[in-house]
C-alpha cells in the first residue's frame, strides 16, 4: 500500500483503495486512535455480500467493541488473515492494514478524498 | 474539570488526556498493552494525583477510625499501612481505602470518585475529639510499580526501603516524600506522596532514575488491566454494588465492632468468581453470566489479560452456582468462561 493521500475515504472513518474491478479496504488512523490497542478482529467469511452503509465487521480493542461499516458494495474476496494474530498492526499501520478484498461492479462516486476526509475528522473534533 | 499538575508534562508525552472522576487523567502514553507489559516485566510511573487523602487528629482519632473502619486500626502502629471498608449501616462500602498510621495521627487515602461521599459520611459521624481535614488538592501521588522498582529507589534512598504495607518518610530530588510499599498492580512497588509543588520535579527525577531499567510512564489503562489480572477489586465493579464479604475480602474484615458489621452476612448470597475465555470475545461490565441459558450472576469487570493472552473477567454468580467449571457469559455475543482462581496472575 502506498500512499495515504491518494486513497479514498467515508465519513464513517474507513478508507478505500480501488483498484479495476476491485477494492481493499481499512479504518484510518483517526480510528484506529479513538479504538486504542486493537486485541480481535472478526473479519466476515469470503463470499459475504456486503452493502454501503451497513455493519459487516467488527474490531475489539481493550476499550469497546466497534462496528466497521462497508464504504461501498461488493462481494468479499480476500481477508486479511495476519491480522488475525496480529491485530495490533491495525494500531501500528492502520493503512497498511486492510481488512478485506471486495470484488465490485462499480465504481462509487460519492467517495471523499483525503482533504475531504480531514475536514470531516476537524468537524468532528469541535 | 480539575488537572493535576502533572497535566502539561502528560501532554507532552503524548498521553491521550480523559476525564476521570472529573480529573484529566492520562489513559494511554503509548499503548495500553505496552504500558501493562512494562510494569509487569521492569517498572512503569503512575500520575494517581486525583486520589484523595484525608488527614485525621485528635485524640479520638484511632478509636473512631476502628469504629468507622472494617480493619483494625487499635493496632495499626506508626509506620504501617492497612487496607479496609469504609461501610454504611447496611454493610455496603462507600469506599474502600488505605489507613496509615502517622506520628500525630492518620491519612485516608481514598478513590477520586467517592471524596466527596466519604467526607459527607465522615461529617455525619462527627467526634468531639476528632478534627479532619480533606488534603486532597495540596497532595500529588506517584507510583512506581515493577519488579525493578526496588532496583530504581535503592540508590536514592538514604534509609533501606520499607516492608510490604509499611513506609517512611524520606527526602527525594530535595522535596518531602512520603514513600510507601503499597500498590494496585499485584507488582512489587511503591506509592510516593508529596506537596503538590513537588510532583513535577519528582515525576521527572524519577523517569530518569529509571531510564536505565527502560521505566515507561503508564496510564489509567494499565493501570486497570494490572489491577483486574492481580485479582483487586474497584469500587463501582467488585464493591459498592457488593459488599466486602461478597467481593471475598475477610482479610479486611476484622473481627470487631463497626459500622455496618452486622449486616455482612458470614455466608454471603453472592461470590466473587475468576473467569477466563479461549474465545475471541472479551466480558465487558453487565454482561450476564448464565448456566444452560440460566442467567446465574452479572460481570463485574472484564478486559483482555496481556500477560495471559486472554480474556479475563470477574463476576458476581449465587452463591448455590459459585462452583460450576464453565458459565456462558452473555454480553454482545455468547461465550464460554472457565471459572479460574484469583489472581489470574500470581507474583
Amino acid at each position: 500500500m502506498a500512499d495515504y493521500q491518494k486513497l479514498k475515504y467515508v465519513k464513517t472513518h474507513e478508507w478505500v483503495e480501488l483498484f479495476q474491478d476491485k477494492a481493499r479496504i481499512g479504518i484510518t488512523d483517526h480510528a484506529q486512535s479513538s479504538l486504542g490497542d486493537i486485541v480481535y478482529v472478526n473479519l466476515p467469511d469470503v463470499g459475504t455480500k456486503i452493502h454501503v452503509g451497513e455493519r459487516f465487521m467488527d474490531i475489539e480493542s481493550v476499550k469497546a467493541v466497534s462496528d466497521i461499516y462497508a464504504p461501498l458494495d461488493g462481494v468479499v474476496t480476500a481477508i486479511n488473515e495476519q491480522l488475525l494474530d496480529e491485530p495490533e498492526r491495525i494500531n501500528s499501520e492502520p493503512y497498511e492494514s486492510w481488512l478485506i478484498e471486495l470484488a465490485i461492479d462499480k465504481t462509487p462516486e460519492d467517495l471523499l478524498d483525503y482533504d475531504a476526509y480531514i475536514r470531516v475528522v476537524e468537524e468532528e473534533a469541535d | 474539570m480539575k488537572k493535576t499538575a502533572l497535566y502539561e508534562i502528560h501532554q507532552n508525552l503524548g498521553a491521550k488526556m480523559v476525564d476521570y472522576a472529573g480529573t484529566w487523567m492520562p489513559l494511554q502514553y503509548s499503548s495500553i498493552l505496552a504500558e501493562h507489559e512494562a510494569v509487569r516485566t521492569h517498572a512503569g510511573l503512575f500520575d494517581v494525583s486525583h486520589m484523595g487523602e484525608l488527614m485525621i487528629r485528635g485524640s479520638g482519632a484511632r478509636a473512631w477510625l476502628d469504629h468507622l473502619l472494617s480493619c483494625d486500626v487499635c493496632n495499626l502502629q506508626a509506620g504501617q499501612v492497612r487496607y479496609g471498608l469504609l461501610n454504611r449501616d447496611d454493610g455496603m462500602p462507600i469506599d474502600d481505602l488505605l489507613v496509615y498510621a502517622l506520628n500525630n495521627g492518620f491519612m485516608l487515602v481514598i478513590n477520586a470518585a467517592n471524596i466527596e461521599s466519604v467526607c459527607t459520611w465522615l461529617r455525619a459521624h462527627p467526634d468531639p475529639h476528632v478534627s479532619w481535614e480533606d488534603a486532597s488538592s495540596q497532595t500529588g501521588l506517584i507510583a512506581l510499580q515493577g519488579p525493578d522498582s526496588k532496583a530504581i529507589l535503592e540508590p536514592l534512598v538514604a534509609q533501606p526501603l520499607p516492608r510490604r504495607f509499611r513506609y517512611l518518610r524520606t527526602k527525594l530530588a530535595g522535596h518531602d516524600v512520603l514513600l510507601s510499599r503499597t500498590g494496585y498492580t499485584g507488582e512489587d512497588g511503591f506509592e510516593l506522596y508529596m506537596e503538590t509543588h513537588a510532583l513535577a520535579d519528582l515525576w521527572t527525577f524519577l523517569l530518569n532514575a529509571g531510564r536505565a531499567y527502560a521505566i515507561q510512564p503508564a496510564g489509567l489503562g494499565a493501570r486497570d488491566s494490572l489491577r483486574l489480572e492481580a485479582g483487586m477489586p474497584l469500587y463501582g465493579h467488585e464493591l459498592g454494588p457488593y459488599d466486602g464479604r461478597e467481593a471475598g475480602l475477610d482479610f479486611a474484615i476484622a473481627d470487631k465492632e463497626f459500622i455496618g458489621r452486622n449486616a455482612l452476612a458470614k455466608q454471603p448470597r453472592r461470590v466473587r468468581i475468576g473467569l477466563r475465555s479461549d474465545a475471541r470475545m472479551i466480558a465487558r461490565q453487565g454482561d450476564l453470566v448464565c448456566l444452560s441459558g440460566r442467567v446465574v450472576g452479572t460481570v463485574s469487570s472484564g478486559t483482555y489479560s496481556p500477560t495471559l493472552k486472554c480474556p479475563i473477567a470477574m463476576a458476581y454468580v449465587a452463591s448455590a452456582d459459585a462452583k460450576e467449571a464453565i458459565y456462558e457469559v452473555k454480553g454482545r455475543k455468547t461465550a464460554p468462561f472457565k471459572r479460574v482462581s484469583l489472581p489470574f496472575v500470581k507474583k
